[in-house]
């Protein structure tokens, strides 16, 4: 029984997205080490199941490991909001849909960064990558500020997001990435 | 002879560097938490290494790995190509499946990064 009113709230605002007609995982909660590994072997299995291809499946979960480590390093607790993944698919396109709560921080970086991001012409943006790796400082927590980056690449500038506040100095960042079968089949 | 072993877990790959067969080998997935903690002892034990070896056939065969990793692989690579005497004797099989062009695309960005020749064998696991 799902006594969160949240999850059914998570999946009225993707329907209502119309993207994709077909759930093929949904994860809710709180994220943690354990359950990034799990997602990733689980979203594997789901897309194996499902016969999608392996450069699609292959590329799903190093955006799904992204995007998770991302929610584990920055989600802030709430009691009404908690962090989601979802992956469904539409003629044989894949989507990715996640949120979780950030601070005012946070949301300024990641702001700036993607803003930054689009600025760049598709054709620059391999070189700008490669530069952005190149340069980038690993952390002594081990972050090198590449996530992403790495997302907004392997999805081929494909990535969409919002940042709502919700309450003083938190916001909910909502990142939506689709990946497209006929794009990836032809790299 | 230097020898590193380290177990796969979960998130985290196999690692062997060893002295007597001059190879350090890495292979599974690659998404620890914190990738500098995990690299850590594989850069310290490589520090020994270089001090003693001249050669080193270094073989990566990843899954998948997150960026922070990605990082480090490119500081394995940069160790290995700024050593004078190790990089002319350094062969890099960087392995591949047919199906995802993706990890032979990391590879080829390292090797136009570091100057390093990499070899793209087919994994046949």
């Amino acid at each position: 029984m799902i006594e969160k009113p949240k999850i059914k709230d998570i999946l009225d605002v993707i329907g209502r997205s119309e993207h994709f007609t077909d759930y093929l995982l949904l994860i809710y909660g709180p994220v943690n080490q354990d359950v990034i590994i799990s997602t990733i072997r689980l979203a594997e299995t789901k897309l194996r199941l499902q016969q999608f291809p392996s450069t699609l499946i292959s590329r799903t979960k190093t955006i799904c490991a992204e995007i998770l480590q991302n929610v584990n390093k920055h989600q802030i607790k709430h009691e009404l909001y908690q962090p989601y993944l979802v992956i469904g698919s539409q003629n044989h396109n894949l989507y990715i849909y996640s949120g979780n709560i950030i601070s005012e921080n946070s949301k300024l970086n990641i702001e700036s960064k993607l803003e930054n991001y689009f600025t760049v012409k598709e054709e620059d943006f391999k070189e700008f990558y490669i530069d952005s790796f190149k340069n980038s400082v690993l952390t002594s927590e081990g972050n090198a500020g590449l996530g992403l980056l790495d997302i907004f690449y392997r999805s081929n500038r494909n990535l969409k997001y919002n940042i709502v506040k919700v309450a003083e100095n938190l916001f909910s960042f909502n990142i939506n990435v689709e990946l497209h079968h006929n794009a990836l089949v032809n790299t | 002879m230097p020898r590193l072993e380290i177990e796969a877990t979960g998130s985290t790959p196999e690692v062997l560097l060893d002295g007597e067969t001059r190879r350090l080998n890495i292979r599974g997935i690659c998404t620890p938490e914190n990738p500098r903690q995990f690299f850590d002892p594989i850069f310290q034990a490589m520090e020994e290494y270089e001090k003693n070896h001249q050669e080193l056939t270094i073989e990566i065969c990843l899954d998948y790995f997150n960026t922070g990793s990605s990082k480090c692989l490119l500081n394995l690579f940069y160790m290995v190509s700024n050593n004078a005497d190790l990089k002319p004797n350094t062969v890099v099989n960087w392995v591949i499946e047919e199906s995802d062009p993706d990890i032979k695309e990391s590879g080829l960005l390292f090797e136009e990064i570091t100057g390093l020749k990499f070899n793209y064998p087919i994994n046949n696991k």
